[in-house]
Parts: structure tokens; sequence; C-alpha cells
């Protein structure tokens, strides 16, 4: 009886085995790489576009007046100049450079690029402020002075060894010798390291659920963003006996231009739903961001301006989770850019909206002190053996400094294949609660999630048709909404929690 | 001031990092032990010339041409150190107008400037400056006249001139009013008015300070006023005379059967002019011819090859046919014409 059961269940293992491995092979047939002359054509569109200047007014009278239409053609060389910049001292190819720099300045730029591919730094402006000091009567030369949001990285031996923020004020000269202008002098008079104050932690957030709506998860949310269905799922959220929520504000929805306006109305009536039914609210930023490379800092710096203001001002935010499980993109970006790119995202955000508190939603304890200094928060995702979860916490706690430690993702499937395996809703409903026992001492306990989902988001959890089942069955309610084991569970669990 | 861009942090470790000094400037960051001496020399603050260390001076001009009387141009002077960056506020430019000193001025972000007034004299200058020991090169300007205060004028006829000539204009010398003569090159025209409807139209550039231009005398009549213009300037109306056109006193004129078409073939001329050529092929012709039976008719058309020639519906048993011709405002008349290959038979 149980060989015909052991043979069905190694056929599936090297069934497996062989989908992963063709699949393995597939993605690293796919790549290529690709060297580019032009800037535009290295970056796509978008990234193009982004970026941004501010202007001042010259407060002086120039030879030549400056017109909102210089403005513009040199906003765009400007901000072409830095892209490129960062681009050559990312990848080496210095082609790129001559578009945007000339004379001693594309030399100096040359020079960096070749620094930086050899020891392992990069510049990324984030945001320009510029003033005209200098326009020549026959529109031939241009001084600004631009003060840069610059952030300069040193990753060494696969390290982040050097990360830092400077408000830089610059001088920066421009020729138009016919092809347009260039910068032909650019020079740093001044570098200012910004000072902040730890933010305050908002609202509290003790018992919480990862929420999406059962038919529209991961992408389709703020895309297909129901507000009838929000309203009715916080309320069931609050029955169930939760404080807060967490969200997820994709990446693109907030980014591209034509969906973000909408997502960004969406996304306040989502705040103001969640206040009206007494629940905090921990949005996590940039999920599903592709590209973590230094010249798309930019766009990032975009996407915060787009959110943060409408964050800020919302009485229902607890705290900011700068990033979904941000360990997982070491292997795929480098740990080190991660980090950089992290850090570079927490600075921001202190001068976007410096009265909201910060953690990183680390997918497992192990890294969840890493960039602990800049939190105010401390985060992890806790899917690993449940024995050990409370000793997990505490040694979390233990190296927190003092800070709160909140576990952001607990869950259990109820996809029940064969016999229990890998769970069932009875064992699912087991587990949170002895889990939630476990992290009694926790400042916060978020379960994964509210729904099942019918209709799995390959975009986030990849096509395999088993990781798919499993990811489908997380909820404390099924996806007609009917409550499962474990909602009763998590509502007495979560009763005790004060 | 030019502060110096060496900025000593300290370090942030992440995981098993170590500690460095690192050298930051506008354009990135290195490690302090990895930045090349040409990148750290240039974040030296002390660039100012020492006779060792000269500066380079660039030297603009704009706009390169001024108008006599008008508004300034500026010379500006981009001044950097031996390293290429830009020299220290308060460096003193000097700058020179074709070998005169014209005025001292203090960089700012390296940046000197000294207006250039264009006076009255339409010529070209040469502008260049000298700071910490260096030498720009010479940048070059002109002072063009003043377009709008030019004179235009258009000298007159000596004589009439015959059709078939060319006859020529000229406007004599075209100033502003400072004297100076307008830029070859300069567009210009010549127009006619021959009458209302008619006008001849010459486009061409000055020389020399004239607009001056040919005409050929053909196909228009004998007189016309005549005015040069530049611009929006437009010179006093002169007169143009031609001499008429005379025709010799034999006009040749023949009528032939054309049995086919129950018609006759007119055939007038050549016309012949005392100038000794003939009418030029286009020239405008009429002609009326009368029968016997006093049917008459007029047709008009043009010269070609000298001749005019048309067929006419008219029966040569009523000649004779009375021919009046007209051209050139000259008149021919015929009496008594008869088809030459007429027979009298009657027609087929």
């Amino acid at each position: 009886m149980r060989t015909p059961l052991i043979k069905a269940v190694v056929f599936l293992g090297i069934v497996s085995v062989l989908v992963w491995a063709v699949a393995d092979i597939y993605a690293r047939l796919s790549e290529k790489t690709v060297l580019y002359r032009y800037i535009s054509d290295a970056l796509n569109q978008r990234e193009m576009a982004v970026a941004r200047v501010e202007w001042r007014p010259a407060g002086r009278l120039l030879d030549r007046p400056f017109t909102e239409a210089d403005a513009a053609q040199v906003e765009k060389v400007l901000d072409q100049a830095w892209a490129s910049l960062t681009f050559a001292q990312q990848t080496g190819n210095i082609d790129v450079l001559s578009d945007a720099f000339t004379g001693v300045a594309l030399e100096r730029a040359e020079q960096s690029a070749v620094d930086a591919i050899g020891h392992g730094g990069v510049l990324a402006v984030l945001h320009s402020s510029a003033k005209p000091v200098f326009f020549h009567r026959d529109a031939s030369i241009l001084q600004l002075e631009v003060d840069t949001y610059a952030v300069r990285m040193l990753i060494e031996q696969g390290a982040l060894s050097h990360h830092q923020v400077t408000l830089d004020s610059n001088i920066i000269t421009f020729l138009n010798g016919g092809y347009g202008w260039r910068i032909s002098n650019l020079e740093r008079l001044d570098a200012v390291v910004p000072e902040y104050q730890s933010a305050e932690v908002g609202q509290p957030a003790r018992a919480g659920l990862n929420y999406y709506p059962a038919a529209t998860p991961w992408t389709q949310f703020w895309r297909d963003y129901e507000p009838g269905t929000v309203e009715d799922d916080l309320v069931r959220i609050r029955d169930l006996g939760a404080d807060s929520i967490r969200v997820f504000l994709t990446y693109d929805a907030f980014i591209d231009p034509e969906a973000t306006e909408l997502s960004v109305n969406h996304l306040r009536h989502l705040l103001d739903a969640a206040r009206q039914n007494g629940l905090s609210v921990v949005p996590t930023l940039f999920d599903l961001k592709p590209d973590f490379s230094p010249v798309t800092w930019v766009e990032d710096a975009r996407y915060l301006d787009t959110v943060m203001p409408i964050l800020a001002e919302a009485p229902s935010v607890a705290y900011i989770d700068l990033k979904n499980e941000a360990d997982l993109d070491f292997e795929t970006h480098g740990q080190a850019k991660i980090l950089g790119w992290l850090t570079t995202i927490r600075a921001y955000l202190r001068e976007t909206a410096p009265e909201l508190g910060a953690t990183i939603g680390w997918s497992s304890a192990e890294w969840a002190s890493q960039l602990e200094t800049e939190l105010e928060v401390i985060s992890y995702h806790d899917y690993a053996p449940l024995d050990d979860a409370r000793n997990r916490l505490d040694a979390v706690k233990a190296g927190s400094g003092g800070k709160p430690v909140a576990v952001t993702e607990i869950g259990y499937t109820s996809f029940d294949a064969l016999r229990g395996f890998p769970g069932s809703p009875e064992t699912q409903a087991e587990q949170l609660a002895v889990h939630i026992e476990a992290l009694t001492d926790a400042d916060g306990v978020f379960v994964w999630t509210l729904y099942d989902f019918a209709n799995i988001d390959t975009a986030a959890i990849g096509r395999s048709p088993w990781r798919r089942q499993i990811q489908s069955s997380f909820g404390l309610l099924d996806s007609f909404g009917n409550e499962k084991p474990a909602a009763r569970v998590v509502r007495e669990a979560f009763r005790k929690i004060d | 001031m030019v502060f110096a861009a060496v900025v000593w942090t300290t370090c942030f470790t992440v995981g098993a990092a170590r500690s460095e000094d690192v050298f930051t400037d506008a354009f990135g960051i290195v490690p302090i032990g990895s930045v090349s001496s040409d990148r750290l020399l240039r974040s030296v603050t002390q660039r100012v010339s020492d006779g060792s260390n000269e500066a380079s001076v660039h030297i603009f001009v704009g706009p390169k041409s001024l108008e006599a009387g008008g508004d300034n141009g500026l010379a500006t002077a981009v001044v950097l150190d031996a390293q290429g960056s830009l020299v220290p506020d308060g460096t003193e430019v000097t700058f020179f107008l074709d070998g005169q000193e014209i005025g001292t001025i203090q960089t700012r972000y390296g940046i000197a400037t000294v207006p250039l007034a264009p006076g009255s004299v339409a010529v070209g200058f040469s502008v260049g400056a000298v700071a910490a020991g260096g030498q720009s090169q010479r940048a070059t300007y002109r002072v063009t006249p003043d377009v709008g205060s030019l004179s235009v004028g258009l000298l007159p006829q000596l004589k009439s001139v015959s059709h078939e000539t060319l006859a020529p204009f000229t406007s004599g010398p075209i100033l502003d009013q400072y004297g100076n003569v307008v830029d070859d090159g300069t567009a210009a025209s010549i127009v006619l008015f021959h009458d209302v409807n008619h006008f001849s139209y010459l486009p061409t550039r000055t020389v020399r300070g004239n607009a001056d231009v040919s005409f050929l005398v053909r196909d228009v009549p004998s007189f016309a006023q005549v005015v040069t213009n530049v611009g929006s300037q437009l010179s006093t109306v002169r007169a143009f005379n031609a001499v008429p056109i005379i025709f010799d006193a034999d006009l040749p004129v023949r009528l032939s059967v054309q049995a086919d078409l129950r018609a006759m073939l007119l055939e007038i001329g050549p016309f012949l002019t005392s100038s000794g050529h003939q009418l030029t092929d286009g020239s405008k012709v009429s002609a009326t011819i009368s029968d016997s039976a006093g049917n008459s008719r007029t047709f008009s058309g043009w010269v070609q090859d000298g001749v005019f020639s048309r067929s006419v519906a008219f029966d040569p048993r009523l000649a004779p046919f009375t021919l009046v011709v007209e051209a050139q405002k000259t008149k021919f008349e015929y009496f008594g014409l008869e088809a030459d290959d007429y027979s009298g038979g009657s027609d087929n």
C-alpha cells in the first residue's frame, strides 16, 4: 500500500527537479550583454523623463533674459548629465558622457567612470535646484548655481563600505557651441551632510493583517481597486480583532504616468477608510521594484515625492515599511547595492517626511539587525520553524537597541495536497495559535493574509503550479469570504493582544 | 571662494567592510588611497597662477556683429587654472580691443565680462584678454551699418534704350546715417512699374555699396516708373524710356486656300524692325479681315519665328479682302487681297 505512494512522491520529486533545471538553463541563455552609445537607449524613456530640476529666480540682472524655454533645454541636459554620469560609473560605458559633457568636465567625468569601475564608487543625484548666475548675451555661455541632493556610495569587495548623502552646492558652466548645451565645467563648492532627528512611531500596530482583496492581489490591487470592496474588507479585518493592516504600494502603480493619478486617489481612499475603521496602516513601499541600480534611484525619489505627502498627512499611518523582504534581492542584485539603496531611500524619506518612522520588512530574523541605526521599528517575517519562534524574537529584541520589534508576516498554508501535506485548514489554525502565542512579546504581529486568492499573481509568485497552490491558501478567509478555522483562532489571539 | 572638495568621512560599515578614508568631489567618491594625483590636485584650493602655473583664458564675444549706433555687445572671459578648474573669485582679467586696454574686471565663478560699445564706424574689431599669466586667443566681431537708416538712391537714365538691348540700372552709393557703406551682399531690388497691372521685379545684391542690375528691354511698354528698394527703404521714383519699335515699311501678307479645311491660311510677316531684328516670339498681333460681302472678323495671337499665321474661315470667292494688322501700336492696312492659289473652282 505504501509502495505506490512512495513511488508517486519520488516521481513528483524528480519531475519538479527537472522542471526547475530547465527553467534555470533557459534563464541563463536569455542573458546577454548590450553596449549602449546613447544614454536614452540605455535607460528606458521613463527613467529619462522623471528627473526634476527646481528653478530659482536669478536674483540679479543677467546679460540676457533666461526664459522658460532656455530652462527647459538646460534642464534636459542637466538631467541627462546626472543620469549618464551614474550610468557610466556603473557600467564603464563612457560613450554616453559626451552628449552632456564637453571639455574639462568631460575629461573629469570619464576619469570618474574609470575610477568608479576600478574602485567601486558611484554618484547618484536625486534632485537638483538651479539658479542662473550668468547668461551670455548671445546665449553661448550659461552658469548655474546648482544645489543637489547627492548620494555617494562605495562598494569594496562586495561590501558597502561607504554611503554618504550630502546637500551639494555646485557651480556648473554650460557652453552652447551650436550642437546644444553641454557642461564644460562642474565644480562642487560645498557639501553639507544633513542632520536628522529620529522620527516618532505613529499609532500602535499590534495586531495586524497583511491585506489584498480576494480577487485583486499584488499587481492587480491598485489597477483594479474597488473602493466598496476595500471598505467591506476593512470591516471584516476589524471584526477579526486586528488593529492594523499592512499594504503594498506596487512600484509601477505609483511611477507610471498613466496609472499614478488614479493610484494616488485610491491610496487616499484606503487610508481614510482605515482611519474610519480605527485601523493603523503600515504601507510597504517599492513593491515589485525590478532594479536597484543607482541610475534608477532618481525615479525612486520621484516615487517617494508622489506617495510620501499622502502618507505623511494621513493620521492612520503607523510607520513606513521601506521594502518587502529586501534580503531576497541580495542574490540577484548584490547585498551591498541593496543596502546602499535602502540607506538612500531612508535618507530621502527623512527629507520628504521627517515625522514618519520607518522599518524594513526583512524576510527572516537573520537580517533584522541590518541598518538598525536607520530605523525606528525593527521588523522581520517569520516563516522559519515554529519551535524557535520565541528564541528568534528574543535574539532580535536583544539587538534592537530598545526599539520596537514587529513580526510583520507569519502564516501557514491551508492547502491540502495529500492527507494534510503540505497543510490543512486545521493545521493552519493550530500553527497560527502557537505562533502568535510565541510572539507575545513582539511589538506587533501581522498575519499573512486576510484572504485566499483564487487567481494568484504570477508576477509576484512565479509560474510554478505547486508554489501557486501553496501561496493561494494562506488566508484566514477563503476566496469567497468564508471564515476558515484560522480566523477564529486569530480572533481569539488578537483579543489577548493589547 | 572655492572650497576644497576633499571631504573626510567616517565610514559607514555594513557587514564585514573595513573602515577607510575616502575622497569625494563633484563627480563621485574614491578610496583615498586610490584617487589619482590629477583628481586630487584639482581639488586643492590654491589655484592662483604663480607664473609657473598659467591660467587658460577663453574669450567669447557676442553677438558676433553689432549695428553701428546700436546695442552693446559683450566680451566674456572664462578663466581656468592649470588643472582646468575655475579660478578663484576676484582674479583680475584685463581686456583689450584692437590692442588697447579697455578694462580690468574681477572674475566671479571664473567669469569676467566687459561691454563692447559698437560706435558709429562699420568695421571689424578683435578682442582679447589676459589673466593670471594666461592670454586668450583673439575673438573678432564686426560693426555693421545701421540698416534702418540707409538712404537709397537711383541714378537717372542717361538716354533711351532700344528694345532687345540691356538697360542698366544703378542705385549709386547706399549709406547709413553715419556714412557707412552698406555691406556687400545686402538684398536689394529694382522695380519697373509699366502700368497698373504690370511690373518687372529685378532682385539683386549690393556690391561695393551699390545695387546694380541690367534689364533686357523686350516685350514691355516703352515707358515705366522705376524705384530701388533695400529693406524698407525706397529711393525716389525715376522715369524709364525705351525707344519705340519701328517696323520696316514692307510687311508681307499672304492668303492661301486650305481646300480641305474650307478655309484660308493668313500669314503675316516676317515682322522686321528698323533695329534689324525680327519681332520676338510671343509679341502680340491682332488682325481684322473683311470680305466683299461685308463679313468681318478679328483674330489675335502672337508671333512665332517672326510670322503671325492663322486659318480664317472665309470663302475665297468673296475676295477681294481687306486686312488691318496691329502690332506694337503700329497699324498696317491692306486692300484688294486675294488668295494666291485660288483658281475660281467650286469647293469639294
